[in-house]
């Protein structure tokens, strides 16, 4: 296909007025939940970010100690308040900071699988399960003799940064990504059946080959939708939460850590991750949810020639996928009934740490993309060939 | 040369065609068949939108479809149902087809330009076409097949919705086009490829019937048609022993041509019409 | 009548259906509470079928005679119990010998290495020993109903009303003597509390998944039309413009059978679990209090027959979208926050449906009776109206 042809193609998307009007859509609504998040309290978040840059992000012990026996100058014109705060965030640090020595991650592990339904580990699985968390043991040795722990940053208890970014508007962002990219790329190769210019368009010097570059053209379309839904929410957010000087905190740091569900204990990432870092591999994970889910509106559409029951098709597909490890319990096959696109979604927030005895291994998120991308760019190559041969109308 | 080999084309247990073989080298085609016949179907299996079940198309000996891109880069074609995007003006419809059928840039506007000059909507090139009446978009949709000055020309009831002045320019745009290039017109309005159609090709249960130029065809009816006038009255008994061809309401009574294989003493006889012979062969 | 059973035909595609059928059952499995029922509490896998006995030995409520009655068998209980206590050679080590002995220790903060080997032994007793918790959750049920009657919320008096004085006199005038009607009733509600949340819970789910479904089987059927090129053939017959009309009303029945069916099918879901076993219970019970006597049947019938409204108003939406959309693509698109926004409304009016509030929050909703019936009116009518509007420019535009 040209690239004029991939211009005309891209055209018809970002003119069409309907997808506009549904990023908008979820552009408030993403708006919204950064506000309800972040927003209303963002003089608390203001506030606490001068805290952290006055206490530094190395947490020493004796600056620490100071804060809290008032030996610390008072902060100049501040309102009283802040001095309260900053003696806060010490007493913090002073109660939280041990949590790493008193950690016991194994336990934490069978109180999760005890309170699992149906879900009993059992041979080689079980095995499995448990060398995975002996490798998250000695990364938190590793974490505890390089003291990667130890920085500053917003109280996880309190401020819960780390979940409401990943957790919340990621998860959120994500979703409605998803959606646009497969309407982007069905509207387009359904465009010429439902105009009836395919006895046209497949004639052309072009040919059938103009299918596949539909699908090609949605994906980039769906790029820049993905361009604009997460650097506006997100933009928002860090603005409301400033993070300058902030980026390089280690996201294991025993500040980061939050409550999750019943536990309270620290992200424990596969490998040394800044806040940064992490950001910018669930930005890579979201670029390539973006590859897959049009690649597989792709495949599905090639077989079906119908955008509607392709939508739904692959609504079923997704919603199956968060079913699935519902119906396989145990063994290896509930770890691979965890590593599809829908639970890959549900559980963001939860990237690249600890979080599932079943997931429990590094870049369980990128073997989860490619092995789907894979499956689907198969799907993709049978259906361009199929629709090779196939009659027109 | 196009080579239609000994192609059918199935779907299930039905057959839409059988055993067409064609030779076509450069002139123009008339395609003549009654609905169902298969025409679309052939018309369809030589733009590469169906597959033959057995057989093949060739070009110049190379099969169409391991020819690819390079043999759909010599084909215009004008289906029955044209499809448009009706919020498009004929400009920017006829852009994107260009960037379909793989022509440069340079040169492509007056390319435009003069194909719609030639099938008379210049003044209405930065229309949107969803304004346009169907004659107009049936022009549109001429414009677009003969836009990359094709080898191969192909279209499937192209005058549908022209009034007589543009059915003419019509004929005499095709008509000089035939001369260096295949031109296959499929239509049901015989008097269009009668007159300039080079051959005609009838298509009757899914098989070549016929493959010959008109004169040659008309002539296998010569003696065989007459024209006869009558009384109202007696038209009624009249029709029910002879197959009529046409009949023609006068003053003063009726005006009846029809055929006859047996020798007619009372009517007389006529030069007989492609229209005739349609008639006769698919009574 | 001819017109409007083929209207109907055209909506229900086998393909779709069977689709929509899938994700139904996907949705069902995520997201149902039936699936839980009854251990939706941790409790309630203990408490319901408790409930189940006396409402099969004493009807679906309680009343002071009977209540009495039932006392007693909380001291076979705890008869019971002490037995199982005795027999526990860590509470015979910390002289832990009576059912409140065995309480005080259950609910203490565990200090010194005796009290927390207590404590572990009386969540043993709680939560890993069936004999032991199937005795324990059934006292704990008695206990509850004891406590509703000490504290004065059932069987009350004029004097016991004084505990709540202030609570009632910051309500309005109706709630105030609806609250004291409530609490000085002399028959016990035997429903138990999972029983309530259930049908709430999964009342909303139905709603999502009725409205799921009319935009599913709706969409295509007003898409496909216009792309096909239909209309203008149906419009210049006999019918002509009527035909809208006619497809309208073939939406709204669509809407009906698929709440029908929908909601038939949870019911029979339902009554394999036994719920209707409390269908004559009465729903106004502690903590849920609500604003008309009605049992859990009726109540349930009350659900249905909204459900049916809601995915009628339902279908009269999908149908606008459709006809509004020119691609399957864009259909969806407008339909998905066109439902959101719907289903959004349905919730804000249907969460405390005919609750007056909540006494353990002592908070007030203050939801009269009509909010929720008048929430469901103005949605239906904004819905009415739009198709109206839409039926009238139908009938004048250009096709």
């Amino acid at each position: 296909m040209s690239r004029k042809v991939f211009g005309y193609e891209c055209r018809k998307l970002l003119g069409a007025w309907f997808l506009w009007g549904l990023l908008v859509i979820f552009l408030v609504f993403d708006l919204f939940l950064v506000w309800e998040n972040v927003g209303y309290d963002r003089a608390e978040y203001r506030k606490m970010y001068q805290v952290i840059q006055r206490v530094g992000l190395d947490l020493e012990e004796t600056g620490i100690e100071r804060i809290l026996d008032g030996d610390r100058e008072p902060i100049g014109n501040s309102e009283p308040d802040e001095n309260s705060l900053e003696r806060w965030y010490a007493e913090y640090v002073k109660t939280n900071k041990g949590v790493y020595d008193t950690l016991d991650l194994t336990g934490i592990r069978d109180d999760k699988i005890g309170m699992a339904v149906d879900f009993k580990p059992e041979g080689a699985y079980q095995r499995w399960i448990e060398r995975n968390y002996e490798k998250l043991e000695a990364r938190i040795q590793e974490i505890k003799e390089t003291g990667e722990a130890r920085c500053g940053f917003y109280p996880g208890l309190v401020y819960e940064v780390h979940s409401k970014l990943f957790g919340r508007v990621f998860r959120a962002i994500l979703l409605e990504l998803m959606i646009m990219t497969a309407f982007s790329v069905l509207y387009l190769m359904d465009y010429e059946r439902l105009q009836r210019t395919e006895s046209i368009v497949f004639c052309s010097k072009t040919g059938r080959n103009l299918l596949l570059g539909k699908c090609f053209a949605g994906m980039v379309c769906s790029f820049l939708d993905a361009l604009i839904l997460v650097s506006v929410p997100v933009g928002m957010f860090l603005w409301f939460v400033p993070m300058r000087g902030l980026w390089g905190t280690m996201v294991s740091s025993f500040m980061v850590m939050e409550k999750r569900g019943f536990f309270v204990y620290p992200f424990i990432t596969f490998v040394p991750l800044e806040f940064r870092e992490y950001l910018g591999l669930v930005l890579v994970i979201v670029g390539l949810l973006v590859v897959l889910v049009s690649v597989l509106a792709g495949t599905v559409q090639y077989f079906l020639r119908n955008s509607y029951f392709s939508m739904l098709c692959m609504s079923v597909f997704f919603w199956g996928g968060l079913a699935l490890p519902y119906l396989v319990k145990n063994g290896f096959a509930h770890t691979a009934a965890l590593l599809n696109p829908a639970a890959l979604w549900y559980m963001c927030g939860g990237w690249f740490v600890e979080y599932d005895p079943s997931l429990s291994f590094a870049w369980s998120e990128f073997w989860t993309v490619g092995v789907w991308l894979t499956t689907a760019l198969t799907g993709l190559f049978l259906g361009k060939r199929r629709f090779r041969r196939e009659d027109i109308g | 040369m196009l080579t239609i080999s000994d192609v059918t084309k199935c779907y299930g247990k039905n057959t839409a065609v059988e055993h067409i073989s064609l030779d076509l080298d450069n002139g123009l085609y008339g395609l003549l068949a009654p609905n169902g016949a298969g025409k679309t179907t052939l018309i369809k299996m030589i733009t590469t939108l169906l597959m033959p079940t057995s057989g093949e198309i060739l070009w110049n000996g190379v099969e169409i479809h391991r020819l690819g891109a390079q043999y759909r880069e010599i084909i215009g074609y004008l289906p029955q149902q044209f499809g448009y995007y009706k919020n498009n003006s004929p400009r920017q419809y006829l852009e994107y087809l260009a960037a379909l059928k793989g022509l440069p840039t340079e040169g492509l506007r007056e390319r435009i330009e003069e194909v719609v000059a030639q099938v008379g909507l210049s003044e209405v090139l930065n229309t949107k076409m969803k304004k346009f009446s169907g004659g107009m978009l049936q022009r549109v949709g001429i414009a677009q097949a003969i836009l990359n000055d094709p080898k191969i020309l192909i279209l499937d009831e192209p005058t549908g919705g022209l009034d007589p002045k543009e059915r003419v320019r019509f004929r005499n745009i095709i008509s000089a086009m035939s001369k260096d290039r295949i031109v296959i017109l499929s239509t049901h309005i015989v008097s269009d490829i009668e007159s300039i159609a080079n051959q005609v090709i009838l298509i009757k249960d899914r098989q070549i019937y016929r493959n010959d130029t008109v004169s040659a065809i008309c002539a296998e009816l010569n003696g065989k048609v007459y024209e006869q006038s009558m009384s109202n009255e007696a038209y009624e008994a009249f029709e029910g022993d002879h197959f009529i061809l046409s009949a023609r309401q006068e003053y003063d009574g009726m005006t009846v041509r029809f055929f006859s294989e047996e020798k007619e003493t009372e009517g007389r006889t006529c030069v007989p019409n492609l229209e005739d012979f349609f008639l006769v062969t698919f009574r | 009548m001819r017109i409007f059973r083929k209207e109907l035909r055209k909506i229900f595609q086998f393909r779709v259906i069977v689709l929509f059928a899938l994700f139904a059952v996907i949705f069902g499995y995520l997201f149902f509470a039936w699936q839980y029922y009854p251990g939706y509490y941790v409790n309630s896998a203990y408490d319901v079928p408790f409930y189940e006995e006396l409402v099969a030995e004493y009807g679906a409520t309680l009343s002071k005679t009977e209540y009495q009655d039932v006392l007693k068998k909380r001291e076979e209980l705890i008869d019971q119990v002490e037995v199982y206590i005795r027999e526990d050679i860590v509470f015979q080590e910390n002289d832990v010998t009576t059912y409140a002995q065995f309480q005080e220790s259950h609910a203490k903060e565990a200090v010194t290495d005796a009290e927390m080997a207590v404590q572990e032994e009386t969540n043993r007793f709680w939560f890993r020993n069936e004999a032991t918790q199937w005795l324990l959750f059934r006292i704990q049920v008695l206990d509850n109903m004891e406590r509703d009657v000490q504290f004065g919320r059932i069987y009350a008096d004029e004097d016991a009303l004084r505990i709540y004085a202030d609570f009632l006199n910051s309500n309005s005038y109706e709630a105030r003597e609806r609250l004291k009607a409530l609490f000085m009733r002399d028959e016990m509600s035997l429903l138990p509390d999972a029983v309530y949340e259930l049908l709430n819970t999964d009342f909303f789910n139905l709603v999502i998944l009725v409205v799921v479904c009319c935009f599913v089987l709706m969409l295509p059927y007003q898409i496909s039309d216009r792309l096909r090129g239909i209309l203008p053939i149906a419009v210049s017959t006999k019918t002509g413009r009527r035909i809208f009309g006619k497809q309208m009303a073939a939406c709204v029945v669509t809407g009906g059978i698929v709440a029908a069916v929908l909601g038939g099918i949870y019911s029979i879901l339902l009554a394999q679990k036994h719920v209707f076993v409390f269908w004559d219970c009465p729903l106004s019970h502690n903590p849920y209090r609500l604003w008309v006597d009605m049992t859990m049947g009726e109540y349930w019938i009350l659900c249905m027959v909204l459900l049916v409204g809601i995915s009628m108003t339902g279908a009269l939406l999908s149908y606008f979208v459709g006809r509004l959309s020119s691609h399957y693509i864009t259909g969806l698109a407008a339909a998905i926050p066109a439902a959101v926004i719907y289903c959004a409304g349905i919730r804000f009016f249907t969460k405390y449906m005919f609750m007056i509030g909540d006494m353990y929050f002592y908070r007030s909703y203050g939801h009269s009776l009509f909010r929720t019936f008048g929430g469901l009116l103005l949605l239906a009518g904004i819905a009415v109206t739009m198709v109206m509007v839409l039926l009238r420019r139908d009938k004048e535009r250009d096709l």
